[in-house]
């Protein structure tokens, strides 16, 4: 249910009514906290989503966070490419966690002469990003197979996927119906 | 003496008579097995004529089927009420926002290049002029799509960018229009723009007749969209240049190419609806609107849907309801053609579109090498 600006003034007035008990009571106050900052988090929301827009459209490239780059090491549990030219994609288990690790179209990885198995141990370094699930994803700057010594290098260092010219970057073909 | 010549002579000549009797009942028992056997292989031959000549009819319906059978091609964006189209989400650095899995942020006022969702289909020529049928999710591709309901709910329109059939006639992409579609079935018509196509429409099965049930079906059209017809391909008929591989560039170089084929699966009616046909010929998406045949070459349905966890039984819509478009009875499209020839202005008039829109435009400027 959203929660009107109506609702939220009026819930902090009467909090502020409680002041004395409020600070008395750390329980209590950490949730009046919680609450009221929830509130507020409840009211910006439909002016954010009104600025965000809507996440649709033919899949272009992964997003890239130059704010969320880590080097993970793990083992590769799985591999797939659902499409000639969609992206292949890494499940990979890294210490503490399970990583869908993004790499970048089939036909790029082919022609790099990529090759990686289920169970090799690779190393990979990356931008941690969260889908609209909540499930994480490593979109890989670069991928390092230990076995083999063999290093790929996916992206620069803003991101910019390598296989991308400029005329590219509108997107490419959804599902067929 | 002599009686018992007489009595030998009368032992001989019975003996002889027998033989010769049972001589003549062989014969006329051999040759009526004789006869027997010449019926039977008659009734074998014109069998075997009959199935030859069913084979060749066969293969005959199968040619005319993929002549009359296109791969649609569409691409689509949403409008407000002032026209102008999504457009991406741009970041600090210019570059789009997208998603892990490379679904863009989009806006109407969004600063980065137009957003479309691109897909394919099949449809078949049922009608002079270029008249085609298919499913309504192949002529309207956002009706019933789950990721458009938001845009439809905020008061957005669809509008094409593009929408091209490919024919085995004609080399490049023709742009095709939506007509009519039923209101209740996935069933639509569409029309050629501007072409008309000599191929002979496919015939329909007569309303007349029933459709039987067990019997063996064709299903022809482009499940999967490009890769079943790539897949097909000798190494040296691929492109050079093969990034994207299932770009409407692609589409276009194979059709130039005459290599657009469209795959035919066989296999048999199960079930007989008048609302839904149930068949086992194996499909999935991108044979959207594909015309399920008799073996006559006779179409039966439009292939419409399909279980992804079972492939023992796929939907299509009966032709009745199709020939019930071709009556009137269906809803006509117009605000689809207003919003394809206003987006068509678009196109024209704005140049980062053009050069962004991945569709026509940028795949006009990369000419590969036949």
């Amino acid at each position: 249910m959203p929660v009107s600006a109506k609702s939220v003034s009026e819930y902090r007035l009467s909090s502020r009514g409680r002041n004395r008990t409020f600070f008395r009571h750390p329980g209590y106050g950490s949730g009046v906290l919680a609450v009221v900052a929830f509130a507020i988090l409840l009211l910006s929301l439909p002016a954010c989503l009104q600025a965000q827009g809507w996440w649709w459209g033919s899949k272009i490239d992964s997003g890239y966070d130059p704010q969320t780059v880590l080097s993970v090491k793990g083992t590769v549990t799985e591999i797939a490419s659902q499409e000639r030219s969609g992206p292949v994609s890494l499940s990979l288990q890294a210490e503490n966690e399970q990583y869908t690790v993004m790499l970048g179209p089939q036909w790029y990885l082919k022609k790099l002469g990529f090759r990686v198995q289920r169970g090799d141990g690779v190393h990979i370094q990356g931008s941690r990003m969260l889908d609209r699930q909540g499930k994480v994803y490593l979109v890989a700057a670069s991928i390092s197979i230990e076995k083999t010594g063999e290093r790929i290098q996916l992206r620069d260092d803003s991101g910019s996927p390598l296989w991308s010219g400029k005329m590219k970057r509108g997107g490419r073909e959804g599902g067929p119906k | 003496m002599r009686g018992r010549e007489s009595r030998l002579g009368l032992l001989g000549l019975s003996i002889l008579l027998c033989g010769l009797f049972v001589g003549c009942a062989s014969l006329i028992n051999l040759d009526g097995s004789m006869k027997a056997m010449n019926r039977k292989i008659e009734s074998l031959e014109k069998r075997l004529a009959v199935m030859e000549s069913r084979q060749t009819k066969r293969g005959i319906a199968l040619s005319k089927a993929r002549d009359a059978v296109v791969f649609v091609w569409g691409a689509y964006t949403f409008v407000d009420s002032g026209g102008h189209p999504l457009r991406q989400v741009l970041n600090e650095s210019g570059r789009p926002i997208a998603d892990p899995q490379g679904v863009p942020l989009v806006d109407i006022k969004g600063t980065g290049p137009v957003v479309y969702t691109n897909y394919c289909g099949t449809a078949f020529l049922a009608g002079p002029d270029g008249l085609l049928l298919s499913n309504r999710h192949v002529a309207q591709p956002w009706w019933e799509e789950k990721k458009d309901e938001a845009l439809i709910r905020a008061g957005l329109k669809p509008a094409f960018l593009i929408l091209r059939a490919f024919f085995q006639e004609k080399g490049e992409g023709v742009p095709v229009e939506a007509v009519s579609y039923d209101e209740k079935y996935d069933i639509a018509t569409l029309r050629t723009v501007n072409w008309k196509p000599e191929t002979r429409p496919l015939t329909m099965f007569p309303e007349s007749e029933t459709i039987r049930e067990a019997q063996a079906i064709l299903l022809v059209g482009f499940p999967t969209g490009l890769d079943a017809v790539l897949a097909k391909l000798d190494e040296s008929d691929h492109a050079q240049d093969d990034d994207e591989p299932c770009s409407y560039a692609t589409a276009e170089e194979l059709s130039t190419r005459g290599l657009l084929n469209p795959t035919t699966t066989s296999g048999f009616l199960w079930e007989a609806y008048p609302h839904v046909l149930v068949y086992d010929a194996r499909t999935v998406g991108g044979g959207s609107g594909g015309p399920l045949l008799d073996m006559s070459g006779r179409v039966l349905g439009v292939n419409a849907a399909y279980l992804e966890a079972f492939q023992g039984g796929n939907f299509g819509i009966p032709i009745a309801i199709g020939q019930s478009l071709f009556e009137g009875r269906g809803v006509p499209v117009i605000e689809s053609k207003g919003e394809s020839l206003k987006l068509q202005r678009l196109a024209c008039a704005d140049d980062r579109f053009s050069s962004e829109a991945g569709g026509i435009c940028s795949s006009r400027q990369r000419e590969r090498s036949k």
